[in-house]
């Protein structure tokens, strides 16, 4: 790996890190995790960067190394203490953005989202990101309309998560 | 239910500006991190267990006394035997090295989500079947080691053919029966429980994506 490769890399992935810690808020609880998380998916993104020629855009690629490493290949470390409610800090909700049964619906949202398991995490991930069905059925492995169905029924859930 | 998910859709872009800001040089230290991803795990014990079996089926060949035993039994071909044993079991484990480096090869983390986990799974096959194979052998040649020192070892013949004088010939044979079904039994049941740990252990997680993905399809 020379000099050239590792600043590419690196430049790259500091202007696009945003979507490493989305994907790290989404799938840790707090704020060690979110770090360890990181750091796996920075390690993956790199050692699958030679072989990153270009053909999608760098964000793509990192969309799927980012969620194949938080979904399949990191494994979460036991003697991890939990801290704080972590997306109390990230998503920190600005009371005077929003009026108050707003803010709270979204709360309830997003904890919701949480609670959802690992693939329907990665759909309303996606789907969050503003990425098309076509996008999110190449990047799980299933099929355009299988994504639109499962897509369907996490809504669903979610709202019988909101309204039980 | 659609709007709501919209309006998360509009504060999700928003929240970006609260999340953490790395700087280049933090990034750059962690790029020579060290993995710890379940890739590298499998592929440890992988190698652990070809090692572990590849010790097993070779030490036989190297032993003085087993090479002396087999002379002793005077099955006749031994030699013959040896060679072809030797040549079989190189030749399996040479292929299932193939194998596995291939498989490992064919992991690639920029695949999609459900490829990647295929190919896991690929990986952890192969293991799997290289441990199969070898119980088999295993169960074959403990059979076969029995029915040698029946029929072939002077001190169990004399003992049999006395047996058979009092008449309790029978009640042997049901005894090694009952003693060797039990400890293949054991032996078997123990490396199957390591197995369903290590392996249930590390993927549990990625089995339950798995069949999720697959439901989907159906």
């Amino acid at each position: 790996m020379n000099k050239e490769l590792e600043h590419q890399f690196v430049t790259e992935l500091e202007r696009n890190q945003n979507i490493v810690h989305k994907v790290c808020t989404l799938y840790t609880n707090d704020r060690d995790s979110h770090n360890d998380l990181f750091q796996e998916i920075t390690i993956q993104l790199w050692k699958a960067y030679p072989k990153f020629r270009g053909d999608s855009k760098f964000s793509t690629w990192m969309y799927r190394v980012a969620l194949n490493t938080a979904i399949t290949l990191y494994r979460k470390s036991k003697r991890r203490v939990k801290t704080q409610d972590y997306e109390s800090v990230i998503f920190k909700i600005k009371a005077e953005e929003y009026d108050e049964t707003q803010e709270q619906q979204l709360k309830l949202m997003y904890k919701a989202v949480k609670q959802l398991g690992d693939i329907d995490k990665a759909l309303v991930f996606l789907y969050l990101e503003d990425k098309d069905y076509s996008e999110i059925s190449e990047t799980l492995g299933i099929s355009e309309v299988n994504a639109r169905v499962k897509m369907n029924r996490i809504k669903n859930k979610l709202r019988t998560i909101l309204n039980p | 239910m659609m709007d709501e998910l919209e309006l998360l859709k509009k504060d999700w872009q928003k929240k970006e500006e609260h999340l953490p800001k790395l700087s280049y040089n933090d990034i750059y230290t962690m790029i020579w991190k060290k993995s710890s991803s379940i890739v590298k795990w499998i592929f440890y014990i992988s190698i652990i267990e070809l090692a572990f079996w590849i010790f097993v089926n070779l030490t036989p060949f190297y032993l003085d006394e087993y090479q002396t035993k087999l002379n002793e039994l005077d099955i006749g071909y031994s030699n013959v035997f040896l060679i072809v044993s030797s040549i079989i079991t190189y030749s399996v484990i040479l292929v299932f090295i193939y194998l596995l480096y291939k498989a490992y090869k064919g992991i690639s983390v920029a695949d999609n989500v459900k490829t990647l986990m295929e190919s896991i799974l690929k990986t952890r096959k192969i293991v799997k079947y290289y441990v199969i194979y070898n119980l088999v052998v295993m169960f074959l040649v403990t059979v076969y080691t029995i029915f040698i020192a029946f029929t072939k070892d002077e001190r169990m013949t004399t003992l049999l053919n006395k047996l058979s004088e009092d008449g309790s010939e029978l009640k042997i044979w049901l005894v090694v029966a009952l003693f060797t079904v039990l400890a293949l039994a054991v032996t078997l049941g123990f490396i199957w429980v390591f197995y369903q740990l290590i392996y249930g252990f590390l993927l549990k997680r990625l089995n339950r994506n798995y069949k999720e993905l697959k439901r989907l399809e159906m």
